[in-house]
């Protein structure tokens, strides 16, 4: 035997095949920051609270609808899995949510561009990391939640995935200050990007996964 | 009466390997539900590429020695046979690590 077998390996090939295999996980992700990238648009159509109903309804028809494609998809021929509940990967969970919900709350902040974080005006070259402060936060918060998942679960996409997010959240901002764009130009190209990926992983998914018809 | 040494303990404690965990084909179904909960066979039979006569009788065998536990039922109209790792099983398998990397620490 050449190779050593490393259990630690073989956990985040089982998490690699019952997660990301099919696809759905990098289209539900794109799926999120392209509503993002419309978020500031539709804010301005519908206003604050309607728009904010508006993206919660979207995000649980988005979440809901990965569930059932799972189910309809991947579940028959993929096969079904259930987690190992230990407290690490409890642990991990909650650490998991809290950051995704932080980063969230930080992307949405950028959006609403509160008089508190920015001067209010072009960003003078001296001034411009305190600008940006939370945009730059928001691009190392984000990097690092998907570089450790990447490295967690070992899908090394996941790595491309954050930092391009976290970047793509700061050009966004950026260009709104100076060049007055309303849409999220770079974050809408980023959230293509991951579903692109997200629909090319799928399609191979379903070409090298076909449904299984034998059942013991 | 003179204590007997044969071959050395190092190879005899290898000699005493769990064989029905040692062989690869149910070391690599033990292996992946070792990580999980539970998994149903088409999940075991992607993650192992076995095929699924392979695969019914080693999860078989694996029940007979109370290494595994299998629950068959219904979802909607469609079976589902889900296999899970029993206590004994995965201290089996963690039995089986410490014995292969002890013997293959000691190997040259």
């Amino acid at each position: 035997m050449s190779e050593s077998i490393n259990l630690r390996d073989v956990q985040k090939r089982t998490m690699q095949l019952s997660t990301f295999e099919d696809g759905l996980w990098d289209l539900l992700l794109g799926a999120i920051f392209m509503l993002l990238a419309f978020y500031p648009i539709t804010r301005e159509l519908l206003g604050p609270s309607l728009n904010i109903a508006l993206f919660l309804f979207l995000l649980a028809f988005l979440v809901v609808g990965q569930l059932g494609a799972r189910h309809i998809i991947s579940g028959p021929r993929m096969g079904y899995v259930q987690p190992r509940r230990t407290p690490k990967m409890r642990l991990l969970l909650v650490v998991t949510a809290v950051f995704v919900l932080l980063t969230f709350g930080l992307v949405l902040l950028t959006f609403f561009s509160p008089e508190w974080l920015s001067s209010g005006s072009e960003p003078s070259t001296p001034s411009l990391m305190r600008s940006y402060l939370v945009e730059l936060i928001v691009v190392f918060v984000i990097g690092g939640i998907f570089t450790t998942m990447g490295y967690l679960f070992g899908v090394a996409r996941l790595y491309f995935y954050g930092w391009m997010l976290g970047f793509a959240n700061l050009a966004s901002v950026y260009m709104s200050h100076t060049a007055g764009w309303t849409f999220q130009v770079p974050g809408a190209i980023a959230a293509g990007i991951i579903l692109i990926i997200g629909f090319m992983q799928l399609l191979r998914f379903l070409r090298n996964y076909p449904v299984r018809t034998e059942e013991a | 009466m003179a204590k007997k040494t044969g071959i050395g303990s190092d190879l005899l404690g290898l000699a005493e390997v769990d064989r029905v965990v040692h062989e690869p084909a149910r070391l690599m179904i033990l292996m992946v539900l070792y990580g999980v909960e539970s998994a149903d066979f088409t999940f075991l039979l992607n993650a192992t590429e076995l095929t699924w006569g392979n695969l019914s009788s080693h999860v078989t065998k694996l029940e007979e020695v109370n290494y595994v536990k299998v629950d068959k039922a219904f979802v909607g109209k469609k079976p589902r046979t889900m296999v899970q790792l029993t206590q004994t099983g995965r201290q089996a398998v963690d039995s089986y690590r410490q014995t292969m990397q002890g013997a293959m620490r000691r190997l040259r």
